[in-house]
């Protein structure tokens, strides 16, 4: 349940994997919206990125508890504890309702918490907080990480790069945007209409990662596709008898 | 409006008892909701699973009525009459009922052990849809007992008719996350009848083409045990599995024997090809003690008629 | 001095173009950009949103008198979850292919930015018929954006619509006709749904200049 089949390399990977390959805001699509709004800025940006990867590391690890101890399949029965036996009990149907309550929550919590311990960090920071608790990013890492059913540490390493990989684009776009303020664009694509074109673009450069897969815990690719490549050219292998 | 009062809002308690009361409501709705349909939710998995099975096994077409086998092996669209199928046309789309009534009447499910004998679930003393459920996601090929269709024919009401082909659940990786199908095969063990991909999360366009019929439609009369350059098969010692070349066959390969057990890529897709070509021999090498205990059984079969 | 109240379907009707959520307002990309590649998904994920974008402003609208301003998003968020909830059990139910196509997407309306806009925007400030309305505009000027971006993508990318071929299969290129057309594979990927939003952006600019 903590480490399941994945070793540390896989891990490793795991973190490569999220950040570049399936980078949550130009592979996946997720989290546009405020990043359309705020990212004119690289400051703001890198504030907003800052905020996804505090909120997506704690809602993700807090929903995978969610996930494994009340919503999953068979999930309550740790019910059985209290002698109480519930684990043919469904809750999937609760699953949206409480991971949005949970987002929605710690996030408001959290700017609590800020504003009152270091409102210099607040004045930054907190203004972004409301905005990303409805971020479609948070909300779709951790749907993603439960439909891939990851073990505990699997789980936070894949929130934790996602929410980096987040910020990482948004950076770059703001610093592209940045430039793109002072360039002589067409005037009916300026503003949305250019941002657009350009995050299409740097959608297409990271298409250029697809198919490095390093997290899989399974017996190495590389192994797999060695034997494939055998097949096709080398005499038949043999197979052990039996 | 009289003068103003300083509004310090709802009190905490009145916030707290709002929320309390709306989420009961919520859940009330939602619980209500999900009961309700429970039965049509998984009614609507079973088919889904039943139809691709169906599918593969050539029972059902891709355009979702039945198939039907002329006396010269060629399909035809087919209906449903008194439980069994009848020559029909293409426009006789079954309703579920139907297909899942076919479902239960030409595939039944069976284990084999590492040794290749045959058991059904209550010879094994296992109890069938705890098994199925929960081996899932994880595949049937690396258990001690392994999962395993049974194709029975369409005439026969014979509870023992012998099988015209066997289903084999399959599954692997490809570039994005975990794929699932069938492959049926028939009595010889070699030669397929067709395939289906019932999950997939591959590119679309491009990986998830595995689950289109125009690439399925490849598999058909394909071996699954690769010949070797002179053209013989060991059931023992030949390599076993569908390759997915990179391009076409007729290029990469030719008309070696070996070509008979490899199907075209497809362009751009060559990870998922790969993965599907890693699934089949994964999951087919655990069958391999079945096929060749099978084929002994069919050569003294012959032997005894002879 | 006392306004006439616009009237009902003068809400509708400002969402489906005027204001349209994804050219003007700039919200709803997310899923825009995730679930067009085919005119039926796009289609699915269209009808979706407008039913919980309607039905929640609806109710966000009905209750807006009685709910506490410190949790007034939660509400919001949970009310919509629920719709989300009800809509992910109905496809699951009765359009198992298409749930499974659409999977994690149909979860992720609830943080779509057209519903929580117009619940956010206008539903806590008018009367239920009004909400609903610009609710139902909302989402259908939504799904009017994505079934275009949608229908070029299969188009181009494909040769077909709603799975039906549409460009013959006597112009595609074979051994025999090494020159024939081949799809536009760039369609399918995810880029290209940017590149079309930009160019409708564009236009509608151009369109509303006049």
């Amino acid at each position: 349940m903590l480490m399941g089949d994945y070793s540390f390399l896989n891990l490793f990977g795991l973190l490569i994997q999220s950040v570049f390959i399936e980078n949550f805001l130009l592979a996946n699509f997720l989290g546009m919206c405020t990043y359309l709004a705020c990212s004119n800025k690289l400051k703001t940006a890198n504030g907003l990125g800052v905020a996804v990867v505090l909120v997506l590391t704690i809602s993700g690890i807090l929903n995978w508890c969610v996930f494994k101890f009340v919503t999953g399949a068979g999930a309550l029965s740790w019910l059985s504890f209290f002698g109480i036996d519930a684990a043919n009990i469904n809750l999937n149907f609760l699953q949206f309702l409480l991971f949005i309550s949970i987002i929605a929550g710690f996030t408001q919590m959290l700017e609590i918490i800020i504003e009152k311990f270091s409102p210099a960090l607040y004045s930054s920071l907190g203004l972004y907080l409301p905005l990303i608790a409805v971020n479609c990013a948070i909300l779709g890492a951790c749907l993603f990480a439960v439909t891939r059913n990851y073990p505990f540490f699997p789980n936070l390493i894949y929130v934790f790069a996602s929410g980096l990989g987040w910020w990482l684009a948004i950076a770059l776009v703001a610093a592209i945007r940045e430039k793109l303020a002072v360039s002589d664009v067409v005037p009916g694509l300026r503003g949305m209409g250019i941002t657009f074109i350009v995050s299409g673009l740097m959608a297409m450069a990271f298409q250029g990662f697809t198919g490095i897969k390093l997290a899989t815990p399974t017996t190495s690719a590389l192994v797999t596709a060695n034997q494939a490549l055998e097949l096709q050219t080398a005499p038949e292998p043999s197979q052990a008898n039996f | 409006m009289s003068h103003p009062l300083p509004n310090r809002g709802p009190s905490n308690a009145k916030v707290i008892t709002f929320i309390v009361i709306l989420s009961f409501i919520c859940a009330l709705i939602l619980s209500t909701l999900a009961s309700a349909l429970a039965k049509p939710k998984e009614i609507a998995q079973e088919i889904d699973r039943s139809k691709q099975m169906m599918i593969a096994a050539k029972i059902l077409s891709h355009e979702g009525y039945f198939l039907i086998q002329d006396k010269d092996g060629k399909y035809g669209p087919a209906k449903v009459e008194n439980g069994k199928l009848v020559p029909g046309n293409v426009n006789d789309i079954p309703s579920n009922e139907q297909v899942l009534e076919i479902y239960k009447k030409r595939l039944k499910a069976f284990l084999v052990d590492d040794k290749g004998k045959i058991f059904s679930f209550k010879e094994a003393g296992i109890n069938e849809e705890e098994y199925v459920a929960q081996n899932k996601k994880n595949g049937y090929y690396k258990l001690p007992y392994r999962l395993l269709y049974e194709i029975l024919p369409n005439e026969t009401d014979e509870k023992n008719a012998k099988p015209i082909g066997y289903v084999i659940p399959v599954n692997g990786y490809g570039l994005w996350d975990a794929i699932y199908g069938y492959i049926a095969i028939e009595p010889n063990t070699n030669t397929v009848i067709g395939i289906s991909w019932y999950d997939q999360k591959e590119t679309p366009g491009l990986g998830a083409n595995i689950a289109e019929a125009s690439w399925q439609n490849l598999f058909p009369g394909k071996h699954i045990f690769q010949a070797s350059p002179n053209g013989k098969t060991d059931f023992k010692t030949s390599g076993l599995g569908i390759l997915v070349v990179k391009g076409k066959v007729s290029e990469v390969l030719g008309d070696i024997p070996k070509a008979k057990s490899a199907v075209d890529g497809m362009a751009g897709a060559t990870l998922t090809g790969n993965g599907v070509t890693d699934a089949y021999r994964e999951v087919l090498s655990a069958y391999r003690p079945f096929f060749i205990s099978l084929n002994a059984e069919n050569k003294s079969d012959n032997q005894k008629e002879s | 001095m006392a306004q006439k109240n616009p009237p009902a379907l003068s809400y509708l009707t400002d969402q489906l173009w005027n204001s349209n959520q994804i050219l003007v307002a700039v919200l709803g990309i997310c899923s825009a950009l995730g679930v067009t590649n085919r005119l039926s998904v796009a289609v699915t994920m269209g009808l979706s949103v407008s039913f919980v974008t309607a039905f929640s402003s609806l109710l966000v609208s009905a209750l807006r008198k009685i709910t506490p301003d410190s949790v007034r998003m939660i509400t919001q968020l949970a009310i919509i979850s629920v719709f989300v909830t009800i809509i992910d059990q109905f496809l699951q139910a009765y359009f198992y292919s298409l749930s499974k196509v659409l999977s994690v997407f149909v979860g992720l309306i609830i943080t779509n930015c057209v519903v929580m806009g117009r619940t956010e925007g206008m539903a806590k400030n008018v009367t239920p018929l009004p909400a609903f309305m610009d609710g139902l505009g909302a989402g259908l000027g939504y799904m009017l954006v994505i079934c275009i971006v949608g229908a070029i993508r299969e188009l181009f990318g494909f040769g077909q619509l709603f799975n039906y071929q549409v460009v013959p299969l006597s112009w595609y290129a074979s051994p025999e006709n090494p020159n024939g057309y081949e799809n536009f594979a760039l369609m399918v990927s995810p880029p290209a749904a940017f590149f079309i939003i930009g160019g409708m952006i564009w236009l509608f600019n151009l369109i509303n200049k006049k």
